[in-house]
């Protein structure tokens, strides 16, 4: 044992002791509680998709059924019709309900499908480097530089506009940045002094990729995909509003703003709540993706004052 | 005296509690002397500089004490009296002019800014003295240098542009914050001669600040050790690298490498760790890992105390005979 | 304690390391009309290591001492010459047998807040270079782990730490112990202490020494801070744009350098006491750009005492007595 082992062994319990290990992980955990904007933004949210998946207990009435039209239609907000009653007597509270379903699994679904090609694509091409990488950015230009927007309008006019192929429509517009990003943060990581001493060491390419790379990437992957939500969200509701998305009947907030746009100043309450839905979702979405940002800001980890 | 600092403390608030990287520090700078600060990570000399120039971070601040700079009290200087201190009255340099050089702006623009600020020359004489400081200051062929870039410089250049920068103003301090810790041996040897050349040149005070002890016995006249947010010792230089009294320089002076010493033989070193500030030990924050200690240093702490030739902070050391 | 004289033992034994020649040139830039521009960070670097011994390698930013120690690592990969480890050419292996031979060589770098996986514990750190070979179970490898973390100096239960719940001492150790895991021959030290406080510099250095002196581990310790190099080298290489320009045993360097470059390193160190302080040797100011391939001498457009010979032609590393090499034109002619 190294002389002066001993006497390093008696200062040292006095330094840092603490129960337990403390993992980054559970750093940015704590962090990210003790951010508050961004703490209540999840809370939000995590009530929006309660509400989204309990809708069929939550909802008062069918979101479809259509009665005595000329006796409940443009009814404003009341106890019964807490959002009010749309041109064909529906209650608006539980299209919105129902509306939140199809609004938040697009955004959702597309994100994490958009995210995990774009992940391992740019992983891959990251870290081999080289001609592989070189050829695999040059698809990602080339498929970014078709303007996202219209390549959704082809594709949802070649194809029927149901909530499973508006996913998929989005994910393929949506991949390449990510996977652009993740190469980025990949290049980077791989020049940190534990990668090479890894290489050093003599590991083999996947544990390198598994035990390294991948989990320095996985914060930024976490950010982005907060924040690509709000994006998928926000380009489900336009294509909706446009009358491309999802169509009537079945609810989505982007058709039902659409529906109530040319009576905003007499049934304003038609596109006022589902407008405002999708207001405080994409703030929530971008606010918890900047708690997350904060939080797992590495360099918190190592903080000096002196 | 030209800056006098007397009970000095600076405190930040973190998850863990308080942080008090400057836990009662009081010194004095006269005209045309060059004081060294001599600390390890951990020790608050940084902080010390930064909250002489009103330079805190939060989340900390000044929280206690008086720093007098030609009789004026510059912690409670407002905004505009403030401004024309830094760079006017005190100048500052740090350790990366990588960092601390504005990337976008030409040098010699930089310079000139402030030579137009502080001593209220016009256009083309600022131009001027621009160029007659570079070249003053050791940079060759001055008038193109001006024109360049940060990045278009090498990092000795890089530092002496920040050194002029600092002095362009004519402040009576200038403060150098590891000023050659990102050089080269050669290069850093070169700063060194040049913040010489400065003190008696422009006759201006220099508070030197630095974990490097060799290089601070090369420069400065005077010589505090700090540790843990306080002073331990100040005396003259030769007192201070011959003769260390406290323990903690006696240890630091032990634990440096000299050239000459051969090889092989093992250096000695402080056992434990630099504590942490969130945590510091009861008394005398050294004393667990003092070869000296005694029950005493752990119940108070020892306040700096002249003891002949300089001032200690140590139960163990009294007036020497 | 020696019971032979330094040079007797380097004579004898094959070294455990051979590099002959090595080379490596970044390619920078693009011409006007489509020439690349290279920079040259070694030139051409000649060394050995032998079992048990320290060799420390000195030079400035842009010395391409870091290259040659990332070269010797295949780290990165040299652009000519040969790497000889163990007897057998370690630049022409790839996979499995690649993997394999490295584990002969350890390595610490500068950086204790880089250098280790914020996300894994200490004990899993430690312990992966002994996964890599695949041969311990998991039982053994956790008290191999614990031996090694004792080994430098630290307790058992630190294991479960995370690298920023320590120092920056504290987890130089750990990158000292996992370096140690495989028990390798040759430890590969870039600036291991440059990034420590004095205190802790004291106290890892102390560590190599003894890890030196009890398991017969041959170093290359790479670093710009030649107090330090003393104090651990037996021979010290020092390094100037991408070449040796002196080789010798360490006592012999300090007391007697012979190259300019050496001169003027020595007298810019610092020295407490100013009564040590030597002379100053002063090189003027570099004016070249770093990496641009001259003619003769690399240090002539610097050098005090530059002559003709020394602009045209590249002084080869010679050597001018038993195992003190130099690559100057007027260093044979000097007298001790």
């Amino acid at each position: 044992m190294a002389p002066g082992a001993e006497r390093v062994r008696s200062v040292d319990s006095g330094a840092r002791e603490r129960i337990g290990a403390r993992s980054p992980w559970e750093v940015s955990v704590r962090r990210f509680r003790a951010n508050r904007l961004a703490l209540w933004s999840l809370y939000v949210l995590a009530i929006l998709v309660l509400a989204a998946l309990l809708a069929p207990l939550l909802a008062p009435h069918d979101p479809l059924a259509i009665g005595d039209v000329m006796a409940t239609r443009f009814q404003p907000p009341s106890w019964a019709h807490p959002f009010g009653t749309d041109e064909f007597g529906r209650d608006l509270f539980s299209r919105a309900l129902y509306g939140a379903r199809v609004s938040l699994s697009v955004g959702i679904l597309a994100m994490l499908l958009a995210t995990s090609i774009g992940s391992l694509y740019g992983a891959v091409s990251g870290y081999f480097g080289g001609i592989v990488d070189g050829v695999m950015m040059r698809i990602v230009d080339v498929w970014i530089a078709f303007p996202a927007f219209y390549l959704m309008l082809l594709l949802v006019g070649v194809f029927e506009a149901s909530v499973p192929v508006l996913i998929l429509i989005l994910a393929l517009t949506a991949w390449p940045p990510t996977a652009r990003f993740i190469r980025g943060e990949i290049l980077s990581l791989r020049e940190r002094d534990y990668v090479e001493a890894a290489r050093a060491m003599g590991l083999p390419a996947h544990r390198i990729i598994l035990r390294h790379l991948i989990p320095g990437a996985l914060s930024p992957v976490l950010v982005t995909g907060a924040l690509a939500v709000a994006g998928m969200i926000g380009a489900e509701a336009g294509l909706s509003f446009l009358g491309l998305g999802i169509s009537p009947p079945t609810p989505s907030w982007g058709n039902m703003v659409a529906a109530g746009k040319d009576a905003l100043a007499s049934a304003w309450w038609i596109s006022f709540f589902p407008g405002a839905l999708l207001t405080i979702t994409l703030i929530a979405f971008s606010l918890v993706a900047d708690g997350l940002r904060d939080a797992l800001d590495p360099k918190a980890l190592d903080q000096k004052f002196v | 005296m030209l800056l006098s600092v007397s009970g000095l403390r600076t405190r930040f608030e973190v998850d863990e509690g308080e942080l008090w990287p400057v836990n009662g520090v009081s010194f004095a700078v006269a005209a045309g002397e060059t004081l060294g600060l001599v600390g390890e990570s951990g020790s608050g000399k940084s902080m010390v500089a930064l909250s002489i120039m009103d330079l805190v971070p939060s989340p900390g601040r000044v929280v206690a004490g008086e720093v007098a700079f030609e009789g004026l009290d510059l912690l409670s200087l407002g905004g505009a009296a403030k401004r024309r201190m830094r760079g006017g009255g005190i100048g500052m340099v740090f350790q990366d002019p990588a960092v601390s050089l504005n990337p976008v702006y030409r040098i010699g623009d930089q310079i000139a800014d402030v030579v137009r600020l502080h001593r209220g020359l016009g256009k083309a004489e600022a131009r001027r003295e621009t160029v007659h400081l570079l070249g003053d200051l050791g940079i060759q062929e001055p008038e193109k240098r001006a024109r360049a870039y940060p990045f278009e410089l090498s990092g000795g250049m890089r530092q002496r542009a920040q050194i002029a920068v600092a002095v362009a103003g004519r402040p009576k301090l200038l403060i150098a914050d590891e000023p050659t810790t990102a050089l080269d041996a050669t290069v850093q040897a070169e700063i060194c001669d040049l913040l010489k050349y400065i003190q008696g040149e422009f006759g201006m005070s220099i508070l030197l600040i630095s974990h490097d002890l060799a290089m601070v016995t090369d420069v400065a006249d005077r010589i505090m050790v700090m540790y843990a947010g306080r002073i331990v010792e100040i005396g003259h230089w030769t007192a201070i690298s011959r003769e260390p009294r406290h323990p903690y320089t006696k240890g630091l002076m032990g634990a440096i490498p000299h050239l000459g010493a051969g090889s092989g033989r093992p250096l000695e070193s402080i056992p434990g760790t630099v504590p942490d500030l969130a945590d510091l030990p009861t008394g005398c924050s050294f004393h667990p890992r003092c070869p000296e200690a005694g029950d005493d240093c752990q119940a108070a702490l020892p306040r700096l105390e002249d003891v002949g030739d300089r001032l200690c902070a140590c139960f163990r050391v009294g007036r020497s005979k | 304690m020696r019971l032979l004289p330094r040079g007797a033992l380097e004579m004898k034994d094959p070294p455990i390391l051979s590099v002959r020649g090595l080379r490596k040139s970044f390619p920078i830039g693009r011409g006007w009309a489509g020439q690349a521009g290279a920079l040259e960070a070694l030139a051409g670097v000649d060394l050995d290591l032998h079992s048990g011994e320290v060799l420390g390698v000195v030079g400035e930013s842009g010395s391409g001492k870091t290259t040659l120690g990332r070269c010797v690592l295949r780290l990165i990969q040299p652009s000519g010459g040969d790497v000889t480890l163990d007897g057998s050419d370690f630049l022409a292996l790839r996979g499995r047998r690649l993997r394999r031979r490295r584990r002969r060589l350890g390595v610490v770098f500068q950086d204790p807040y880089t250098s280790l996986n914020p996300r894994m514990q200490i004990g899993q750190i430690v312990a992966e270079p002994l996964r890599a070979s695949g041969r311990l179970p998991a039982s053994a490898a956790s008290e191999k782990v614990v031996e090694l973390l004792e080994r430098v100096g630290m307790e058992p239960r630190f294991m479960t730490r995370y690298p920023h719940e320590m120092s920056g001492g504290q987890r130089q150790r750990v990158a000292i112990a996992r370096a140690l895991a495989t028990d390798p021959d040759i430890l590969v030290a870039d600036e291991p202490v440059s990034a420590l406080d004095v205190s802790v510099q004291a106290q890892v250095l102390n560590l190599l020494l003894d890890l030196k002196r009890e398991g017969g581990l041959a170093m290359l310790f790479i670093s710009h801070d030649l107090a330090v190099v003393e104090r651990i080298a037996d021979r010290i290489a020092v390094m100037y744009a991408g070449r040796i320009v002196e080789s010798a045993p360490t006592d012999r360097l300090i007391s007697h350098p012979l190259h300019p470059y050496t001169q003027a390193l020595l007298s810019a160190v610092p020295s407490v006491d100013p009564a040590l302080r030597p002379e100053r040797v002063r090189l003027r100011a570099d004016l070249g750009r770093p990496g641009q391939r001259v003619d003769g001498c690399p240090l002539a457009g610097r050098c005090p005492v530059v002559q003709d010979v020394c602009r045209n032609e590249v002084p080869p590393l010679e050597e001018v007595r038993s195992v003190h090499r130099v690559a100057c034109h007027l260093a044979k002619d000097q007298t001790d």
